[in-house]
């Protein structure tokens, strides 16, 4: 493996941790699903051939590593809570952020798998339709329709409010 | 599993252009084609219902990301950087000339096992001893081999008693690859192989405590999906079919029966098991468990393709080129 991939792919690691997290909504499994996906990344090595992002290429392994985990391994995850965010205080500056960001981590969790991960990519990672499409290897009418699933069934979960929320007086 | 069918356009309720569009529109997917964003945007000038599906998806997509963002600074786990050297290491190691080689095989050696010694390490002996000596084969035959005689023992494992080799060729079974991953923190191992009809199945053998403690006697599940066995040692053995056709391992269980329909749960004799086989109820009733009638909380089903959810689509290894 050259160094440049190498070194590549050590960048990607905290964004695909992330990813990890955002599909499974749980550190342990996230860390778990970022091993897999490692390690078949660097058995797959000699088959990325420098098109495109290192890192939407582990994206993509790591969704197919994702699927097939659900599918062994259902009835854990089906156990599997959210986490409570581990040290709120290093990421989010106040209690109020806090839960919103929860609710927000919350609402990305009930989603199904496919729209979960269409939604995190478009909305988090800001990729393309065609870019999540090739990712998850759909078609991009697939990736719309998923998106617009999504962001309806988060309408409702999700309060509209403000970015940050408004502190009413109370005399 | 939760399915989305949006693939088939049969899922529940339809969606509207409206959502489509102002999906797009927010997603800036609109800004390569002026004409329709200028359209749209002409739409939502007129259409106040339309505006506050905009200001709702815009608040969407900066709520994710204040969710999101500080997360990329969490801290990482030193194996996972510890993954990647190592692999890095071991190719190095093979591309070096003679002199060198031999010593650094022996280093990688002693960091491999030691890496593969923790990550092996999970409470019970016994775990490290199959995953570290088990002939997959064998154990794949075995679980495939139980002689008919109705659910409760078609699956049953004897593991001193593996069929030979020639009868798992003669099973049309391949071994593709295996290795050893983490699934919800336990080593499992995995193995892959291709069968007759060209498809894949799967054998993880893995230790559960989780659902040991669900399920303290044994048992097994079979479904379209997946079949299922769990010893009183705790290891669990799923046989399941992740890609191509969910029908493969439906297909390969009832070929090891000798081509027998699917039959129905039987409803057992009290005389006891239908077989010679050490029965997995272990000290469980056989005919609660068949019956559906255990108090062991059952273990929810990998969704099984129907006529109203297709099986899923093939996940074709990721190509690099498509990227």
């Amino acid at each position: 493996m050259d160094a440049d991939v190498e070194r590549g792919i050590v960048q990607a690691i905290p964004a695909l941790r992330r990813y990890a997290y955002g599909l499974t909504g749980n550190w342990e499994a996230a860390d778990d699903l970022a091993q897999d996906c490692l390690e078949r990344a660097m058995r797959k090595s000699h088959q990325w051939r420098r098109h495109g992002s290192i890192k939407a290429w582990l994206y993509q392994i790591m969704y197919r590593q994702f699927l097939n985990r659900q599918r062994l391994a259902r009835p854990r995850y089906a156990e599997t809570e959210p986490d409570e965010l581990a040290a709120p205080s290093s990421w989010a500056t106040s209690q109020e952020q806090h839960m919103a960001c929860d609710d927000v981590i919350s609402a990305l969790q009930a989603l199904p798998e496919r729209q979960r991960a269409a939604m995190f990519l478009v909305s988090v990672e800001g990729y393309s339709y065609d870019e999540v499409a090739s990712m998850l290897s759909v078609p991009i009418g697939t990736v719309r329709s998923r998106l617009a699933r999504a962001r309806e069934s988060m309408r409702s979960m999700l309060p509209h409010k403000g970015r940050t929320a408004q502190l009413r007086r109370v005399k | 599993m939760t399915r989305d069918r949006d693939e088939t356009g049969r899922s529940g309720a339809a969606l509207s252009r409206d959502v489509v569009d102002a999906c797009a529109y927010v997603d800036g997917i609109m800004d390569n084609s002026p004409q329709e964003k200028a359209a749209f945007e002409e739409r939502l000038r007129l259409n106040t219902d339309l505006q506050d599906l905009v200001t709702a998806y815009r608040k969407q997509n900066e709520r994710m990301q204040d969710a999101f963002a500080p997360l990329l600074h969490k801290s990482v786990p030193e194996s996972l950087y510890f993954r990647v050297e190592r692999h890095a290491d071991m190719r190095r190691v093979f591309s070096l000339r003679s002199g060198a080689v031999a010593a650094a095989l022996m280093a990688i050696c002693i960091g491999v096992g030691w890496a593969g010694a923790r990550h092996l390490q999970s409470g019970n002996p016994l775990v490290h001893e199959i995953l570290g000596t088990i002939e997959n084969r064998a154990t794949l035959a075995a679980i495939l081999s139980a002689p008919e005689g109705g659910e409760m023992t078609a699956l049953s494992v004897r593991m001193e008693n593996a069929v030979p080799e020639a009868r798992l060729k003669a099973m049309g079974l391949t071994e593709i690859e295996r290795s050893v991953q983490t699934i919800g923190g336990q080593p499992a191992l995995i193995i892959d192989y291709r069968t007759a009809e060209g498809g894949t199945a799967t054998l993880m053998v893995q230790q559960r405590d989780a659902d040991t403690v669900k399920a303290p006697s044994t048992f097994v599940r079979e479904d379209d999906f997946s079949a299922s066995v769990w010893t009183g040692d705790t290891i669990v053995y799923t046989l399941i079919s992740p890609t191509e056709s969910h029908m493969d391992i439906k297909a390969l269980t009832q070929r090891i029966r000798g081509g027998a329909a699917p039959q129905p749960v039987p409803v057992p004799q009290p005389s006891g098991p239908t077989s010679d086989l050490p029965t997995m109820a272990g000290d469980m009733p056989e005919d609660r468990i068949l019956a559906g009638q255990s108090d062991i909380p059952v273990v929810p089903d990998v969704e099984a393709p129907t006529a109203d959810t297709p099986a899923a689509p093939p996940i074709p290894e990721p190509n690099a080129q498509s990227l």
